[in-house]
Formats: C-alpha cells, sequence, structure tokens
C-alpha cells in the first residue's frame, strides 16, 4: 500500500491510495454531506451532495467516487462547491415535504441535518409538490410495504440505499425500484410484502422519512430518549444494540454498528424482540404455591420458603439434594453467580444448560480431544474463504448476521456457497442446496472424503497423510461408496463428485454446521467425519480453522465459559482443576462431577434430587420428552422457577420468581465467537422482578455468605481478570471489541484421520414421517420473540409444514387442519407447503405457545416419527 | 398462464444466447407484449418463474421501460410521435385529429377494442415526419388521406 | 454535394441480402481482416484513418478500442449502439434497414480487433424492423460461416445477438445501455470504471455507435488514407446527416465532414417550408445548443460547430422556421428529457423535472419575471453535475434557448401569450 499526499482545503494529509477524497476528508475529520453513499454500500455516486472542487478538474467531483491522488489539491468547501451542493438541495427540495414536524424521522434526519447546515433560507421553487397519493385527505401518503414498514414516498430522496442494500447485503427479493425519473418509487415486487429478516435494516439506513416502522413511528420524538449500550441476546452472534428509551421505556433499539461483529447491521429479530420486555404477560411478583394455586407473595416469603427447603433437602440428601437447570440466555453474570452460589454455597455441582439433548446423545468429549468443541474462528474470519459447506443449518435463521458475512464473501472474493440440508434453508437462495435424506450425514461427509482420496485430489505432503492412513480411511469406511450413500442420502452421485471436487478445489473452506447437526442424535460422529473431510482437503491449517460448529442458545458460549455445566468451572476449567483459578470461593467446592441433565433427572426419579432451580429455562415445552419432563418434574419435592412469564414449568413449580431480563439490569454476553460484549442497564426491573445475579446473591446472603454485588457491574468486574488475564480490567474499561477469550481446545491435526461409523438409528417402523423442527420465520425460541408484537406481525400462528405432494396425498390443502401423531402424543396444527421439503418430512416450527412438538418426542428414541391423519 | 407455449418456448430459447440469465429479461418482455399486447403483474411472475428471475427485477425492469402498455390498449395501438421534428410538423393536429375521428381521448380505447391511441416520444424517424407507430409497423409522411387509409385498412382487418 | 460511402447502397432494395451484399464487395475486408491482419494492427488502421464516433461525443473510435486490456483474464464485449433515440436522428436505422450486413461485418472486424468472441446490437424496441433486418443479416452470416465458430478456418470465434429495447432514450447512453442489456433498468453507472475496463458483465467493452463501425469495413477496404482523405483536418470522412423540420425535402443526407449547414438546409433540403424565413436550427440532435440562421455557414465539423458555441451530436438537424414559438420548442424539449431522465442521480431526476415545471408555466401564461433567472440557475446547477451526460442533454437546449430568445420568453412571461404564434402543417378540418 503506497502513501500518497494531497490537500484538502489547505491542510496537507497523508493518506493511502485507493482511498476515495471521502475516504480521506471522513478520516481526517473534514465534513463532506453525503446521501447515497454508504460504507456498507457499493459506491453509486448519485446523489451528487458530495460534490468537491479538485484544482486543474474542470468539473466538480463526487467525492465518494473519486480516487485520492498524490499532490491533488481538493476543495470541500469553495463557492462552487457551496452553489452546487446548494443547488442538489435546492433540487432535493423541490419534492421533498417539508412536514418535518409531523415526520417521524425529525430530529436524526440526515436531510434536515444536511438543508440547516448547508442550505439557502429562501426557496425558489413554487410548483406544488410531486405526491404519490395514497390518502386524498390528508398529506400523509403513508403505505405499508411490509409488515413493519410503511413508505411514505412523497419524502424519498432516491439515494436507493434501501434496494440497494436489499439486493447486494442481503440478496433478498422484496424490494425494488419502479417506474423512472421523478416518478421512481420503492415498492415490494407485485402482490408482495417486504418481510425479509432484515428488513428493519432499511428504515435505519434510509436518510428521511420516507421508510418508518411501525414499532416506533409516532411514539417518541427521539431527541426526548436516552441511549444506551446493549447487546442482543436472541442468537449468539452478538450484535450490539442501542436502546432508546423515554421515562424508563424502551420505545426501539437499533444497530450499533461494530464492523468486527455485526457489520453495521442488525436481523428484526434483534431489532423489534425487545418488546417482550415490556409485554403485559410478565411475571410481576413471586409467587408461591399455596393450597395447590400458585398466588402472589413477598420476596421474603419466597426466599424464606426456599431456604427452608433448601436448608431441610440437604440435610437429609446431602448437597447434591439441590441440582440447577438454567437456559441459555442468561447474562455471564447470572452464570457466575448461580454457579458461585450452587458450587460454593450449597455444595452441589449437579448443574446443567444442555437441556435439548436426548438421553443417548454424547456430551462431546472426543470432539474436544480433536479442539473443534470450542470456535477456532472469529465472524470477520467469514469474510475470507472462498467456499462455505454449511451441513445440517439455517445459518438464516439461527446466526442471521454471521450468514450476511458469507454473502460479503460471496459478494467480494466470490466465495461458494454449498448447503447440505435435511430441510430447505433461506440461505439456498444465494447458494446451492442439497436436502438429504434425514440423518444420512455421516455417510454423505464422509463419501465425500472418500471422493477426493480416489481422485488423489489432496495434497499428502501438506496435509501429512500417509498412504497407510489414507489406504486404512478407505478400508474402514468401504461401505460409504458413492453408489451406497447416492442410495441412502438421495443426493445423486453426480452431485456428489462435482461438490466433493469443488471442496477440494477450494483455496480455504469453512464448514459450518447449525441446529440440525447441534441437536443430532450422532451429533460426534457428524463432526468427527467433518473433521477428516477438513484434514484430507487441508482446511485445519492456520487460520482461519475450517469447522465452525454453531450451536442454539444466545448465550451458549458463556454457558460453556461460566461453567454451567457439572464437570466445570469458570473459564471452562475442570471441577478437579480449580486450583488454577485463583478465586476464594473455588476453595470449598467439590472435586467431584455433579449430575448432568440426564443424571439429574433420573436422580429426581429416584428421589435423591428434590429441590431443582430452573433459571430461565422452560424444559417442560424445550425438553425433547415432554411426557417425561412433566412427570419428573413433578416428583420434585420443590421446584423453584425463575423465569419472565409464568412458563408451562412455572405452573407447576412450588415458587416462582419474576425475573428481570438482560435490559433491566448490566452485565455481559458472550457471543459464538467467544467475545464477551457488555451491555449497560437500559431501563429499571419490570415491577417486582430481580436479575438471577441478585437473587442467587440474596438466597447466599440468607445463608450467612456475602457475595456482595450491587449490579451486574460488580460481578463482571470479579471475573473479568479471569478471563482477561489482566487484573486492572473492569466494566468501564472494556474495550469496544469486547473480550475475546480464545476456545479452550486447539484444533489436533495430529489426530490424524478419525475412525467413523454409522449405526443404524432405532427407527419407530409404524409412523412413516420424520419430525423436525425449528425457528419459524422471525422467531427464534419460544418465550421471548412470541411476545413481541412487531415480530408477531411476520408469523403469529403456528403450523406444520409439509411438501405438497404429501400433504396432496392425505388430501390436504394449505390451511387445511391435520393432526401428527404418535405413540407419545399428538397436535392438530393447520398445515403449510414448504417448498423443496422432502415428502418424508414433516418440519414444526417450535416457537408458538399454542403447540409444543415435544409431545411427540421421546428422550430414549433416536429419530421422531410422526403419522398424519387429516382433521 | 397468461403465456402461450409458443411465446414460453421462445422465452427459454433465449436463455443459452446470454452470459447471464438477468439479460433474458427485456427479450422475453418484449416476447410477452407481442403476445399479449400488454404487460401486468401476473406475466412478471410468469417471465421469473420461466426464467428462474426474481420478480422483483423482471417488475422493476419492466416498468423502467415506457414501450410496454401496463394495461390492456386496443387491438391497434396508435403511438403517435410528439416530439419536436413530428410535432412541427404538426404532430398536435394529427393527434386531435385521430382522437375526434375515433372517438377517445388520449389514452382510451374505443369502444369496439380496436383502437387506443397514445403519444410517445421521437420514434427516430424524424425525416419522415409525421410519424406514428401501430403495433410494430411504423406509418410515416402522414397526411390526412394516408391517416384515413391506415383507418379503414385496420378497421376492416377488424 | 452528397459523397456516399455508407449510403451507396441503401437505395437498392435487394442490398439487405447476403448475395447483393457480396456481389457488391461485402465481408471482402472481413475476410482479409480475419486471413491477413492482425488485432492490433486493425486498430492501428482505424486509429489512422481518423473516424471518430458516430453516436454523439465523437470519440476516436481506434483510441477507444486501444484502451480494452489486453491481459484481462475476462471475456471481452463488443456492443453497437443502435438505440437511436435522440430527437432528430434517424440514420442508423437506415443502416440497420437497409445495409444491415455492413453493420454485422464492421461489428464483427470490431470484435476481433478488440479480442471479443461476442458482439451485440442494441437496437431501440420500438424498431422492430430495423432488428429483424438485422437478425436476418446475422442469421445468414451464420450459414456463410462469417460467424460462428472458427469462421472460415482461422479458429476465430465469434457470436452476434441482436438485444431490442423497451422504450427509454436513457438506453442510448453507454452506461445505461450496459445496465438494459443485463436485464436491469437502464439506468446509467458513475464512471470510472469506463466500459472499456467493466463493461457488459463487468468485462471490458468496446460500445460503438452503428454509424461508426458501418464505416470500418470501407476503411479497411480502401485503407486509412483514403478515409482520412475525406472531411476536415480533424473531422474525417462523412456523416449522415438528418434533415427534418421546416424543410421542403427532409431526409438522410450523407455528406462530407465540413459541409456548411447552409448547403445542406437549402440545396439538399430544398430550403424553408412554405418559403418561410428560418428562425432556429437545432445542429446535432435536440441536445445541441440552437443556432439562428446568421450561423449557418458553419462548417459541419466536430470543431467548428463547437466554435460556435454548440455540437455536431448526432447529426440531427432540425429546423424551425420563422411561424416557431421558441418558448413551445424549449418546453416539448424540456418535457422530453424529464420523461427520459433515468432518476439516478438528483440533479438530472430534479432539474429536468424544475425546468419543466417552469417552462410550461411560462408556456401557459403563468410565467413570473424571475423564473428566467431560476431556469438559468437550474441550468447551472445541472450542467457537469449529473451522472451521466443526460443531465448536459436537458439542460443545454433550454439554456441555448432561453438565452439566444430571451426576449420570447420575457414577452411570453409579460403578455401571457406567444410572440409568436405556431403555424405548423395542418391535419384534420
Ligand atoms: C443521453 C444519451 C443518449 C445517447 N443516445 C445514443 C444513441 O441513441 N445512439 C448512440 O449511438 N449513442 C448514443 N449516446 C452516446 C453513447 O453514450 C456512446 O457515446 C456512443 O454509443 C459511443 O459510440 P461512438 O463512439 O461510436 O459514438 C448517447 C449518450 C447520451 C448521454
Ligand atoms: S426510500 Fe429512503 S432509502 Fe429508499 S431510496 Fe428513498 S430515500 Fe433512499
Ligand atoms: S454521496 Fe457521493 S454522490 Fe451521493
Amino acid at each position: 500500500m503506497s502513501e500518497i499526499k494531497l490537500t484538502i482545503n489547505g491542510r496537507e494529509i497523508v493518506a493511502t491510495k485507493g482511498m476515495t477524497i471521502l475516504d480521506v476528508a471522513l478520516e481526517n475529520g473534514i465534513d463532506i454531506p453525503t446521501f447515497c453513499w454508504h460504507p456498507k454500500l457499493k459506491t453509486v455516486g448519485a446523489c451528487r451532495i458530495c460534490l468537491v472542487e479538485i484544482e486543474k478538474w474542470p468539473k466538480l467531483q463526487v467525492s465518494c467516487a473519486t480516487d485520492a491522488t498524490d499532490g491533488m489539491v481538493v476543495f470541500t468547501n469553495s463557492d462552487r462547491v457551496v452553489k452546487a451542493r446548494q443547488g442538489v438541495i435546492e433540487f432535493i427540495l423541490l419534492n421533498h415535504p417539508l412536514d418535518c414536524p409531523t415526520c417521524d424521522k425529525g430530529g436524526e434526519c440526515p436531510l434536515q441535518n444536511v438543508v440547516y447546515k448547508y442550505g439557502i433560507d429562501r426557496a425558489r421553487t413554487i410548483e406544488p409538490r410531486q405526491r404519490f397519493i395514497v390518502n386524498e385527505d390528508s398529506t400523509f401518503d403513508d403505505l405499508p410495504i411490509g409488515p413493519e414498514i410503511i413508505r411514505n414516498q412523497n419524502r424519498c430522496i432516491h439515494c436507493f440505499r434501501c434496494t440497494r442494500m436489499v439486493e447486494e447485503v442481503f440478496e433478498e427479493d422484496d424490494l425494488g425500484s419502479y417506474n423512472r425519473g421523478h416518478i421512481t418509487e420503492i415498492l415490494p415486487p407485485p402482490g408482495r410484502e417486504i418481510r425479509n429478516l432484515y428488513s428493519g435494516n432499511v428504515v435505519e439506513y434510509c436518510p428521511v422519512g420516507a421508510l418508518t416502522n411501525r414499532d416506533f413511528r409516532y411514539k417518541v420524538r427521539v431527541w426526548l430518549t436516552e441511549q444506551k449500550k446493549t447487546i442482543c441476546n436472541f442468537c449468539p452472534d452478538g450484535c450490539n444494540l442501542t436502546a432508546w428509551t423515554f421515562r424508563d421505556k424502551i420505545y426501539r433499539t437499533t444497530s450499533r454498528r461494530n464492523d468486527r461483529v455485526d457489520d453495521g447491521f442488525i436481523c428484526d429479530i434483534g431489532r423489534y424482540g425487545y418488546q417482550f420486555v415490556h409485554h403485559p404477560d410478565r411475571l410481576t411478583s413471586p409467587m408461591i404455591r399455596r393450597g395447590g394455586e400458585l398466588v402472589e407473595c413477598t420476596w421474603d416469603e419466597v426466599y424464606d420458603a426456599i431456604i427452608c427447603k433448601l436448608k431441610s433437602i440437604k440435610e437429609k440428601l446431602g448437597p447434591e439434594g439441590v441440582a440447577s437447570l438454567v437456559g441459555e440466555d442468561c447474562s455471564n453474570e447470572d452464570y457466575y453467580v448461580i454457579g458461585k452460589f450452587l458450587r460454593s454455597v450449597v455444595g452441589s455441582n449437579s448443574i446443567d444448560h444442555r437441556l435439548h439433548r436426548k438421553k443417548k446423545l454424547s456430551y462431546g468429549e472426543d470432539l474436544e480431544k480433536l479442539g473443534i468443541v470450542g470456535t477456532n474462528l472469529t465472524i470477520d474470519d467469514l469474510e475470507s474463504p472462498d467456499l462455505f459447506v454449511i451441513v445440517g443449518s439455517d445459518l438464516h435463521s439461527e446466526n442471521p448476521i454471521s450468514a450476511l458475512r458469507l454473502l460479503k464473501a460471496k459478494r467480494n472474493n466470490d466465495a461458494r456457497l454449498v448447503l447440505i440440508n435435511p430441510v430447505p434453508s433461506r440461505l439456498s437462495r444465494s447458494g446451492t442446496e442439497y436436502i438429504h435424506k434425514c440423518n444420512t450425514e455421516v455417510q454423505l461427509i464422509t463419501c465425500l472424503a472418500r471422493i477426493i482420496v480416489r481422485e488423489k485430489l489432496y495434497n499428502a505432503d501438506e496435509t501429512g497423510l500417509d498412504d497407510r492412513q489414507i489406504e486404512k480411511f478407505l478400508n474402514d469406511t468401504d461401505d460409504f461408496t458413492i453408489e451406497n450413500v447416492s442410495d441412502a442420502s438421495g443426493i445423486s452421485k453426480d452431485d456428489l463428485t462435482l461438490l466433493a471436487r469443488q471442496i477440494a478445489e477450494a483455496k480455504r473452506a469453512v464448514f459450518i454446521t447449525g441446529r440440525h447437526v447441534s441437536l443430532h442424535y450422532r451429533r460426534d460422529m457428524v463432526l468427527t467425519a467433518l473433521f477428516n473431510l477438513a484434514l484430507i482437503t487441508n482446511n485445519l491449517r492456520g487460520d482461519p480453522k475450517g469447522i465452525l460448529a454453531l450451536r442454539i442458545g444466545s448465550n451458549n458460549r458463556g454457558c460453556y465459559l461460566f461453567g454451567m455445566r457439572p464437570d466445570r468451572l469458570p473459564i471452562n476449567r475442570r471441577v478437579d482443576e480449580k486450583d488454577s483459578l485463583s478465586s476464594d470461593w473455588l476453595t470449598g467446592v467439590s472435586d467431584r462431577k455433579g449430575a448432568d441433565t440426564i443424571d439429574i433427572l433420573r436422580q429426581i426419579e429416584e428421589s435423591k434430587v428434590e429441590l431443582t432451580f430452573a433459571v430461565g429455562t422452560d424444559p417442560v415445552t424445550s425438553y425433547p420428552d415432554y411426557n417425561y419432563i412433566c412427570s419428573t418434574l413433578t416428583k420434585l419435592d420443590f421446584l423453584v422457577v425463575a423465569d419472565l412469564y409464568l412458563t408451562e414449568t412455572a405452573k407447576i413449580a412450588d415458587v416462582v420468581l419474576p425475573l428481570s431480563s438482560c435490559m433491566e439490569t448490566s452485565g455481559s454476553f458472550c457471543n459464538w465467537e467467544g467475545r464477551v460484549q457488555i451491555f449497560e442497564q437500559v431501563v429499571n426491573p419490570i415491577s417486582l422482578s430481580r436479575p438471577a445475579w441478585q437473587i442467587f446473591t440474596d438466597l447466599a446472603a440468607r445463608l450467612e455468605v456475602e457475595f456482595g454485588y450491587k449490579s451486574g457491574e460488580d460481578v463482571f468486574n470479579e471475573f473479568a481478570p479471569m478471563i482477561s488475564g489482566d487484573t486492572k480490567l473492569n466494566f468501564r474499561t472494556v474495550p469496544e471489541s469486547g473480550i475475546c477469550v480464545p476456545s479452550a481446545t486447539p484444533v489436533n491435526r495430529s489426530a490424524g484421520l478419525q475412525p467413523v461409523s454409522v449405526r443404524a438409528p432405532e427407527l419407530d417402523q409404524k409412523h412413516e414421517y420424520v419430525l423436525i423442527t425449528g425457528n419459524g420465520d422471525h422467531h427464534i425460541g419460544r418465550n421471548r420473540t412470541t411476545r413481541s408484537e412487531s415480530l408477531n406481525r411476520f408469523q403469529s400462528e403456528p403450523y406444520v409444514g409439509l411438501s405438497e405432494r404429501t400433504a396432496n396425498e392425505l388430501a390436504l390443502s394449505d390451511g387445511d387442519l391435520v393432526k401428527v401423531e404418535n405413540d407419545f402424543g399428538k397436535i392438530v396444527c393447520v398445515v403449510k407447503y414448504i417448498d423443496g421439503l422432502r415428502d418424508d418430512v414433516v418440519w414444526i416450527p417450535d416457537n408458538f405457545p399454542e403447540i409444543s412438538a415435544n409431545v411427540l418426542k421421546n428422550r430414549e428414541i433416536e429419530i421422531d416419527m410422526v403419522s398424519l391423519v387429516k382433521v | 398462464m397468461i403465456l402461450n407455449d409458443e411465446t414460453v418456448k421462445k422465452i427459454k430459447a433465449t436463455v443459452p444466447i446470454y452470459p447471464q440469465r438477468r439479460s433474458c429479461i427485456l427479450p422475453a418482455l418484449t416476447l410477452a407484449y407481442w403476445q399479449e399486447g400488454h404487460l401486468n403483474d401476473d406475466i412478471y411472475r410468469e417471465i421469473s418463474d420461466i426464467l428462474d428471475l426474481k420478480t422483483v427485477d423482471v417488475a422493476s425492469a419492466a416498468s423502467f421501460y415506457t414501450m410496454f402498455p401496463k394495461a390492456p390498449v386496443g387491438k391497434y395501438y396508435i403511438q403517435v410521435c410528439h416530439n419536436i421534428s413530428c410535432a412541427l410538423l404538426g404532430a398536435d393536429s394529427l393527434i386531435d385529429y385521430l382522437a375526434q375521428k375515433l372517438g377517445v381521448k388520449l389514452g382510451e380505447t374505443t369502444e369496439d377494442g380496436l383502437f387506443t391511441v397514445v403519444t410517445v416520444e421521437c420514434l427516430g424517424s424524424c425525416t419522415t415526419a409525421p410519424v406514428m407507430q401501430i403495433n410494430n409497423d411504423y406509418y410515416e409522411n402522414l397526411t390526412r388521406e394516408k391517416v384515413d387509409q391506415i383507418l379503414e385498412d385496420l378497421r376492416k382487418q377488424g | 454535394m452528397e459523397l456516399k460511402v455508407l449510403f451507396k447502397y441503401t437505395d437498392d432494395p435487394d442490398q439487405y441480402k447476403m448475395d447483393t451484399y457480396i456481389s457488391h464487395g461485402g465481408y471482402k475486408a472481413w475476410e482479409k481482416v480475419l486471413k491477413e491482419i492482425k488485432p492490433d494492427e486493425v486498430i492501428e488502421i482505424v486509429k489512422q484513418s481518423g473516424v471518430r464516433g458516430r453516436g454523439g461525443a465523437g470519440f476516436p473510435a481506434g483510441v477507444k478500442w486501444g484502451f480494452v486490456p489486453k491481459d484481462s483474464p475476462k471475456p471481452k464485449y463488443l456492443v453497437c449502439n443502435g438505440d437511436e433515440s435522440e430527437p432528430g436522428t434517424c440514420k442508423d436505422r437506415v443502416l440497420m434497414e437497409n445495409d444491415p450486413h455492413r453493420v454485422v461485418e464492421g461489428m464483427a472486424i470490431s470484435s476481433y480487433a478488440i479480442g471479443a468472441h461476442h458482439a451485440f446490437i442494441y437496437i431501440r424496441g420500438e424498431f422492430v424492423f430495423p432488428a429483424e433486418r438485422m437478425r436476418g443479416a446475422i442469421e445468414e452470416a451464420y450459414e456463410k460461416g462469417f460467424l460462428g465458430k472458427d469462421i472460415l478456418g482461422t479458429g476465430y470465434d465469434l457470436e452476434m445477438t441482436v438485444h431490442t429495447g423497451g422504450g427509454a432514450y436513457i438506453c442510448g447512453e453507454e452506461t445505461a445501455l450496459l445496465n438494459s442489456l443485463e436485464g436491469k433498468p437502464g439506468m446509467s453507472r458513475i464512471r470510472p470504471p469506463f466500459p472499456a475496463i467493466e463493461g457488459l458483465y463487468a468485462s471490458p467493452t468496446v460500445v460503438n455507435n452503428v454509424e461508426t463501425l458501418a464505416n470500418v469495413p470501407e476503411i479497411i477496404n480502401r485503407g486509412a488514407d483514403w478515409y482520412a482523405g475525406m472531411g476536415t483536418e480533424k473531422s474525417k470522412g462523412t456523416r449522415i446527416f438528418c434533415l427534418s423540420g421546416h424543410v421542403k425535402k427532409p431526409g438522410n443526407y450523407e455528406l462530407e465532414l465540413g459541409t456548411p449547414l447552409r448547403h445542406l438546409i437549402y440545396d439538399l433540403g430544398g430550403g424553408i417550408l412554405d418559403d418561410k424565413e428560418l428562425k432556429a436550427v437545432i445542429p446535432g440532435g435536440s441536445s445541441t445548443p440552437v443556432l439562428t440562421p446568421d450561423q449557418i455557414d458553419v462548417p459541419m465539423d466536430f470543431e467548428s460547430v463547437a466554435e460556435i458555441g454548440s455540437m455536431l451530436g448526432s447529426c440531427g438537424v432540425i429546423v424551425m422556421h420563422e411561424d416557431t414559438c421558441m418558448v413551445w420548442a424549449a418546453t416539448r424539449l424540456a418535457y422530453f428529457y424529464m420523461h427520459e431522465s433515468c432518476g439516478k442521480c438528483t440533479p438530472c431526476r430534479m432539474g429536468t423535472q424544475w425546468m419543466y415545471q417552469i417552462l410550461s408555466r411560462i408556456e401557459s401564461g403563468e410565467g413570473r419575471p424571475e423564473d428566467m433567472d431560476h431556469l438559468l440557475s437550474a441550468c447551472d446547477n445541472i450542467e457537469g453535475q449529473t451522472l451521466c451526460p443526460l443531465g448536459d442533454a436537458a439542460a443545454m437546449p433550454v439554456r441555448s434557448f432561453a438565452k439566444t430568445f430571451r426576449e420570447e420568453f420575457e414577452y411570453h412571461i409579460e403578455h401571457k401569450k406567444c410572440m409568436v404564434q405556431n403555424s405548423f402543417p395542418s391535419f384534420g378540418q
């Protein structure tokens, strides 16, 4: 990169070749107005407000699209420039209504600001402003163009940021520009709405009030609001948000651009999800069961009841009689204090967050040895590969903003996206998707590796694989011939070969797995097969590392980091390694592993556990066996549930504690990269609710152990040195980039090729369809997003997804009622056709309170099978 | 389906011609216009299905180009140039004449569904002004007699 | 005096057929180029001939071809611009209709010179018949082996495609044309990158006008010197002038560059209709500044016309006689440019609308004294400040009408009626 010198407004400036004049100006604090330009969009140079004068150039030039060159002499405020800029403003105002007092963008409108700063104070235009008439009776020509977006075309200044963003960045197809010239308008395609998962960004990027959202419009004036820094915790991407409040109420959240994490975009779930905070369903008071009924009571009363039970059960069963299940959306501070309370005050290590697993699903000990449990990549790393192989994931709905990085890699380095999924995903719009027969991932991946080996498309020297190893691998996997695997998976031999070659040819491939693998009955084997494939194709070398196993649960990584497992302490130390952590409270903690979810439940059955805390988790609807979880939890002597709402689990609890959400306290989250990012308290706790860290601090105090935390910040300050290795680090000094906690286990290439095998799943022969669950449109999880009015506008009704063919075979049409049943339970719901769904799959979004797919699941059964009956 | 087999076949035949499929949009719109005499949202959807392209791209392109009527017009779509060269040679009175003779206002269709008269920008036939285009054909050096004859012939064809 | 190079055979009703074209010496240049001349040498010959673009801007064709990077791994494209939408211009249509093979041959040679293996000709959608003729010619050329794979056994491949537009003047502008060819709305693109570096499908592309390319076969056949021997020092060759408006014999006339405008209007055009007085002439298509009768001795070449403040443009000569209201004329053109602005950049989108609003107010008798200043200031704020030259094309005529005939505008504003009542040939009663 070569250095250049130029002069702007008489000031000598050193810059780098390749920067535009605008880049240089911005970097040096020189103000140039812009409208169409945006750092995250391709430059189009269309609005012409950024014109500058360059010595020796006859015409004014747009600074956003003109490269700075050595020796250039630029003026950004000369008379010519000012005149031209005023000309552009005058042109814009020819049609742009001066309805600022009634415009929602008022006070934060780039156009308003530019006019204010550079405009002229008299109008020469007398022509009536052009209107795109929607409402004859008023000048508010508001047109809803999507569940959340309202368009007022009169105000549009044709910067096309909205349509460019939708097309370029999101690769979506639900917004376009129509007609031409001054009558150009912004609309979704005929008969459709703008409802892509990123649609809210268009409102944020629109420099005027042409696009506003229902959520925020006409509720509060921006200049009256306070802004707080927060972190989205709906998925593990960890986007940075600003929460806008007025009188202790949140009015909206917007992107707080952090290029390392979210790259300036947030998804609609992050944007509108906050509405759960003020939902009337929030628990307002602690409750205690009296005479069979849950009745409201005081905190003192519940605390007394809990302490009393705690003492008696501990006396009767020992500390292990107490266990805790935690959800994956709490803060690090909550986890830290819960862990500290349970381990050091109660003395039990029986704590777990892994509630989605079936009985036989391993916890990944083997994977840890291979180094593919934690993540060895950052979100930024996703910009450099030239191939992404996505296995078992609807990345779009599971990690919406990380998914955008893949599209960026596609845009910038022609990266290719290949998806290997059991059910179709939205990301297929941007890549090639192979839909395979359920549960054939191991065969598929291994077959790809075999093709690469057999076609000698791997590099023996670089991968360090010798002939003997390769020979053994081929022998061990000789079941997985291309013929066999093609038959089993339903993917053609040609496609398999093509895919294998593409993977082999890629300079740098990254393999990403998601929900379907995370919950797969043979998860470890799928990932081991991927390890082999990545090793053979030499994608485990250097950075970025080749495998990214993503999990659901927004603070899943925080659970790992703060030891929400029976065998782990904070910083992912094993319980027998506690001495490596210098923290007083750990001294008395038992060296013995506690019980994990499966064992806790078994011990409840056996009456070895009689008191369980369930914090921020709703096992009754999420544990993959409804009947079992209900019957087990009801066996408990004392079930304590702390949550935001009266969940199904709360309904059977002995005491219910109203939990504050993360908007009501300060603290931190850890995103999938292992990046710990802090958030401020946005509003006061709703009603009598308290954050989990406070509840357990209070309980400890009643057992005469003073933790002494007055805020989430205090908790953070205690563990900050532990996670950062920096004794001086505290809540106030955390950098914008957060604290990156490296993966616990580095990738172990020298482990060599691993044996893989497929054990035929125990299939339930009576039922013919495989049940698969996932996220519905604009929802993640069950309890929070369905309490956002905005998100419910996108989808609020449950449904059963079937291929059109399957539906037709059962004489069912879109919208008909169907009964989905098996030996364990049944669900009755409306049918919806899903394009591309396999005929043998039933797909149910697992978000809506009306139905809970876990009634059809059994923890002993590896693959959930169901039958369909027309009602 | 609005587009008939032949049109669909022709649209599909454009695919191998272009290095990128999106280029087939304009040819497809033209073929659809030739079949239907106008374009509409359903046609955009059909075209995007046939070509496996985004409807938004098809609809947005179609709306940009003014040659395709976006609502049904008469069997004979009379487009009279009213740009400078034609206007200097009486295009405005030609338009009045047509409107009066057919008993319609600009943009309207005659009751028998045969004729719609609209004005268009320069047709690129300035040296033979005044000019009008009816469907795909140009009619140049127009005089009153010629116009009468043309309309009569078209009426006869029905 | 007409000098027929391009028009030599356009009157022959069979010239559009392959056999006739060949009997008139057609495709000799193509064969010669393929077999005897290296691409670089072709570019050199075209440079030497001095032929300049006939689409409007007059950029030397050979120089443009030379910009195409030789080392780019991307495919290269030739695009022939047959959009012909500038009011007053209708020359390319004649070539495409009556001598389509000449255009095919010119495109082929140019493709070969720049290393393209796919050439497109973009024809405005209204030109159904010319497009049909071009398609026919291309088909014949494939049959004869002049196009397609391994042409004449030389190993050179060339595909040629006719692409028709959908009614949009802006698609004549090269970057808008490329967007349109890519299936997008025909909005222009920012430059750089120039099409020669990143054009069609982001690959190196040369865009040339139909007439420009039609000159190429003869240049190859008869040599650069022969071509350079016609015209003036800097404006070589002949051009087709489209004479329209108030003249007795409107039509397309091929003249040597440098021929006086008066000769065209009075000698070839037979003078002014009904023997009225000449009032104004637009010399190069509707976007070029208007000339007055005292300026018509100007030699019609790029430099001389520029010297008197106008442009040769696309050689669309529009003649207006004494009974033409200049406010009306300006308004008509302003409407056109407003209608055709693609809407991408602010000054063009809004400026054309404002100019039209002011002009139509003046025309309908609602003008205000300050309107003239506003009009000219709008021109100031458009010219030179738009994304593509359509803005200039819109502002130039408005400015020139308003300046040259200012008293007519002022009269209109003051008296709320025309100073000169339009009196044109009429139809009907
Ligand atoms: C608004 C506008 C319209 C144009 N229309 C045409 C046209 O119809 N035909 C044409 O050949 N060039 C047209 N041009 C010029 C082209 O942009 C381009 O310069 C030309 O096709 C290059 O070919 P040439 O170098 O052979 O002239 C137009 C330019 C502008 C700015
Ligand atoms: S709606 Fe807003 S973002 Fe979209 S083009 Fe108009 S001003 Fe720009
Ligand atoms: S910001 Fe440069 S042209 Fe719009």
